[in-house]
């Protein structure tokens, strides 16, 4: 009887041992994959501001063009929030390019973030065009500069709306994917820790049961 | 035994339900402290190259100054050369860096004083007009050879972008300067003016050395291909002149702040950004040779056009 609880007991604390890991392994990754839901969040924030401030340069642009201002002050603060937007965005995917804990679970990951840093490329060189060309747009009084310019720069202007664009879509599709993950770990860690009580009871029950069945042997015995 | 069983089978899962609900708990501190400041001081920035730039450059300058004169530092970009006559007039802005010619035509219209310039890195204070044209173009040191060309100049109301030109010509016997040419185009900005020629988009340009150096310098590829053709005399760059009817004190606290600006950390870094060494004196008598060309042109300075309109 004795031996037979020790092997029980051993038992229980072998599932509990590996329980234990597998559910603080899976904590581990909720917490990387719920940060890096909040870092998604900041960064399609970040896009929709930047949608915002490409589109509002625009709008101050044609106005300029149209003469309903001289002010250029708006304008060119959009596109300084712009840069400065692109460079933090940047950053944030370039940190994540040499994480090892990254490429350890994604083979893929290198690969899109590679993408990515692609577009932002794309997006760096076109917004220094833009620049380039509103400046010159802005200033020039050469009618055939102006009207060059001016088609230059709505077409520069949309192409970096749409590469924004993917890159958000990009970002919400990662966002589902790493809630998706997130929720499926959570989800295992909850199952894990519900089998381990339904055996961690049984055994408990079992033991009882077998005391008890002990205690009245012995108590008819005597009687 | 028993004991044993007992506390093993009531502690794991415990244990177990402790693990799964930990939470980390991060706590950011933010520190937003937000000085209030009084009034606002505006300097006008002309488009002498791109403007983006131009607004980074000036706004550490900007910043330093909001806490040196305790009052709210801003940069207004002006569009075109031919506005800042107006600004000041209208007093929308309390002072701008200059442009030589400009402050020339301003200062003989209404009452401004200047303050300061910057001394670039190198110890330049000063700049001159370059003619250039692109290598290969077929156009030499000979006037002739510009005859019926597309020209690129910068506006009317700046020295190295249109005055040197014409007063250049003139003295090589053009008096038509502007039927010399095919096409003036006004590109309205140094950098754009340089950009225009080695675009096609012209044959020969005018600009301002300082801005053709820091072209070259950004596109190297190019550096060989230019080809200056005539180099006018130096004059003051662009110096930040105030209205004339400010208080005293703000004209002298702000002239003090620049003058020493170099000698503080945070003054240095705005230096930086301007790619200057320090800020010196600049007096009205400066720009009498640049009088004294714009009278050999046969230029009233009282009558000439702002040319504001684009």
């Amino acid at each position: 009887m004795k031996r037979k609880l020790v092997v029980g007991l051993g038992l229980v604390l072998f599932i509990f041992v590996i329980s234990a890991m597998v559910v603080l392994k899976n904590l581990d990754n909720i917490v990387v994959n719920h940060r890096l839901i909040n870092e998604q969040d900041i960064i399609i924030g970040k896009y929709n501001e930047m949608l915002f401030q490409m589109k509002g340069a625009q709008a101050e642009l044609y106005r300029h063009q149209a003469g309903y201002t001289r002010n250029i002050d708006d304008l060119v603060d959009y596109i300084a929030a712009f840069d400065e937007n692109m460079e933090l965005l940047s950053r944030q995917y370039s940190s994540h390019l040499d994480d090892i804990a990254c490429m350890q679970c994604h083979e893929k990951i290198k690969e899109r973030l590679s993408l990515l840093r692609g577009i932002f490329t794309e997006i760096k060189r076109q917004i220094k065009d833009y620049k380039r060309d509103v400046s010159i747009l802005i200033t020039t009084n050469d009618s055939r500069q102006i009207k060059t310019l001016e088609d230059a720069a709505t077409k520069r202007g949309n192409a970096i709306t749409e590469l924004l664009g993917t890159v958000r879509h990009a970002a919400d599709k990662m966002r589902e994917e790493i809630k998706n993950k997130r929720n499926i770990l959570i989800g295992q860690s909850r199952s894990i820790i519900f089998f381990y009580y339904i055996f961690h009871y049984s055994f408990f029950y079992y033991y009882i049961y077998r005391c008890n069945q002990r205690y009245f042997r012995a108590y008819k015995f005597f009687n | 035994m028993n004991l044993i069983v007992i506390l093993t089978m009531v502690i794991l899962p415990f244990s177990l339900m402790v693990t799964g609900c930990s939470e980390r708990e991060t706590k950011d501190v933010l520190k937003n402290e937000k000085i209030i400041k009084e009034g606002t001081f505006t300097i006008a920035i002309l488009p002498e190259q791109n403007v983006f730039e131009q607004k980074k450059r000036y706004k550490p300058l900007a910043e330093y100054l909001s806490n040196a004169l305790n009052t709210n530092v801003k940069i207004k970009l002006l569009d075109s050369y031919g506005t800042i006559y107006d600004e000041i007039k209208n007093r929308t802005i309390d002072g701008a860096f200059f442009g030589s010619f400009n402050y020339v035509l301003t200062k003989a219209r209404t009452e401004i004083e200047p303050i300061a310039r910057p001394v670039e890195t190198g110890g330049n204070s000063n700049y001159k007009g370059v003619i250039f044209t692109k290598k290969g173009s077929g156009l030499n040191i000979d006037i002739r050879t510009w005859k019926n060309k597309k020209v690129s100049l910068v506006h009317e109301v700046t020295t190295a972008g249109y005055i040197f030109p014409k007063w250049y010509l003139k003295k090589q016997g053009v008096d038509d300067f502007e039927n010399y040419f095919k096409k003036i185009i006004f590109s309205g900005s140094h950098d754009a003016a340089i950009i225009a020629v080695f675009n096609g988009q012209a044959d020969l340009g005018a600009a301002k050395d300082l801005i053709i150096k820091k072209v070259l310098s950004e596109y190297p590829a190019i550096r060989d291909d230019i080809v200056v053709l005539a180099e006018s005399i130096s004059v003051p760059s662009n110096t930040l002149c105030v209205r004339g009817d400010l208080r005293k004190d703000i004209k002298l606290s702000l002239k003090k702040t620049l003058l020493t600006l170099h000698h503080v950390a945070q003054g240095k870094k705005a230096l930086a950004a301007l790619n200057a060494e320090k800020f010196i004196e600049t007096s009205d008598l400066e720009f009498d040779k640049l009088r004294a060309m714009a009278k050999e042109i046969g230029l009233d300075i009282r009558r000439y056009p702002f040319r504001n309109l684009r």
